[in-house]
């Protein structure tokens, strides 16, 4: 290495050192924005809060009284604290479920709880939902379950199923919208309107 | 849990609005207070506190105990309000301007740096040339850099 060569050496590494100092300060007060796609997302786990065993025996026919334990996970991928809130449904497989194309929930009308969570960015929490079947009657042909054991707290109910079957629970993420201060079942991504829910079907043994 | 007399449906609806109002009144703040550049993850998880306790009182409401649902709607309220308190207080006068301070420290800091890398740079080119030309001269004292 002549001189000159080690002149320009040195120059380089000063530059160098200066990139990533002024790399490290800017991004720490300016922070980069998120431009990709914003979003929640909902899982429903079974008793080893992983996705599968949901039912005892791997059997969703269900006995009265036997007590089922699922696991609902909520995310936040939107970069700011939200105010979420998990619907939880029990339908039958005659009324309409939720929409996914276009976003539009399943009726209000069997709502029998809902998960309020706080979730910052990258953050999510896991909530326990335990249940059973506590008053189920037989209504010609229909089964019709009228209480439900959820948490430790007995709910009335009124829904039907033929023979017992396809009982389905719906759980909805809504979040809490700062314009329209209400809840709303979709948000805007940024690459259009998304909804989050999923359901589980079971049947009453007989 | 609750000492109090029974509750009717009144009573426990009352405080579950009450409840809902301050939890989306102390969010409000929280989402301000990230706003301004704090770190939410300690308020967010107690406001979701507040809202386990919201989920408990609806539930209990629904099932015709009033009782236990006004005291988790109250619990929930207390929550709520001192979250918001908190969130509060993180974006008031003295907390602001320490932000702005250590805003102003974190540019001073980044200009001192840069000023030590160039002067290190400098100083040490300099050292560097001495040493070098003092070592070419003394192997050549005829030669002389242009």
């Amino acid at each position: 290495m002549n001189f000159y060569e080690y002149r320009t050496l040195f120059r380089v590494v000063t530059l160098a050192l200066l990139l990533i100092v002024s790399f490290a300060f800017f991004t720490s007060v300016f922070p980069i924005p998120e431009t990709g796609e914003r979003f929640f997302a909902l899982a429903l786990l079974g008793s080893g809060k992983m996705a599968e065993n949901y039912f005892p025996r791997n059997n969703s026919t269900l006995m009265l009284n036997e007590e089922i334990k699922w696991y609902v996970e909520v995310y936040n991928y939107v970069p700011a604290i939200q105010y979420l809130c998990v619907a939880i449904k029990l339908i039958n497989s005659s009324i309409a479920g939720p929409d996914s194309v276009n976003c539009v929930p399943s009726s209000s009308n069997y709502e029998l709880m809902n998960i309020t969570t706080f979730l910052t960015y990258g953050r999510s929490v896991m909530v326990p939902f335990v249940w059973k079947l506590s008053n189920v009657t037989l209504n010609g042909n229909s089964y019709v379950i009228n209480q439900i054991r959820i948490n430790n707290v007995t709910l009335p109910t009124n829904i039907r199923a033929i023979n017992g079957t396809s009982f389905r629970f719906v759980f909805e993420l809504w979040q809490f919208s700062n314009t329209s201060r209400s809840f709303q079942f979709a948000w805007e991504s940024g690459f259009g309107l998304r909804c989050a829910w999923t359901q589980l079907l079971f049947d009453f043994g007989h | 849990m609750p000492t109090q007399a029974q509750v009717d449906e009144d009573g426990a609806e009352e405080a579950l609005v009450r409840a809902e109002s301050m939890l989306i009144s102390a969010f409000d703040s929280v989402l301000e207070a990230e706003k301004m550049g704090f770190d939410a993850t300690i308020l967010s998880e107690e406001l979701t506190r507040a809202g386990g306790h919201l989920t408990s009182a609806l539930l209990l409401f629904k099932s015709h105990n009033f009782t236990l649902a006004k005291w988790n709607a109250d619990i929930c309220y207390t929550i709520a309000q001192s979250t918001k308190a908190e969130s509060i207080s993180l974006i008031d006068y003295p907390s602001l301007f320490s932000r702005f301070k250590q805003f102003y420290i974190e540019i001073l800091s980044y200009i001192l740096v840069c000023c030590a890398i160039i002067l290190a740079s400098v100083f040490s080119w300099n050292f560097f040339k001495r040493k070098y030309l003092k070592k070419v001269l003394k192997m050549h004292p005829e030669a002389v850099l242009t």
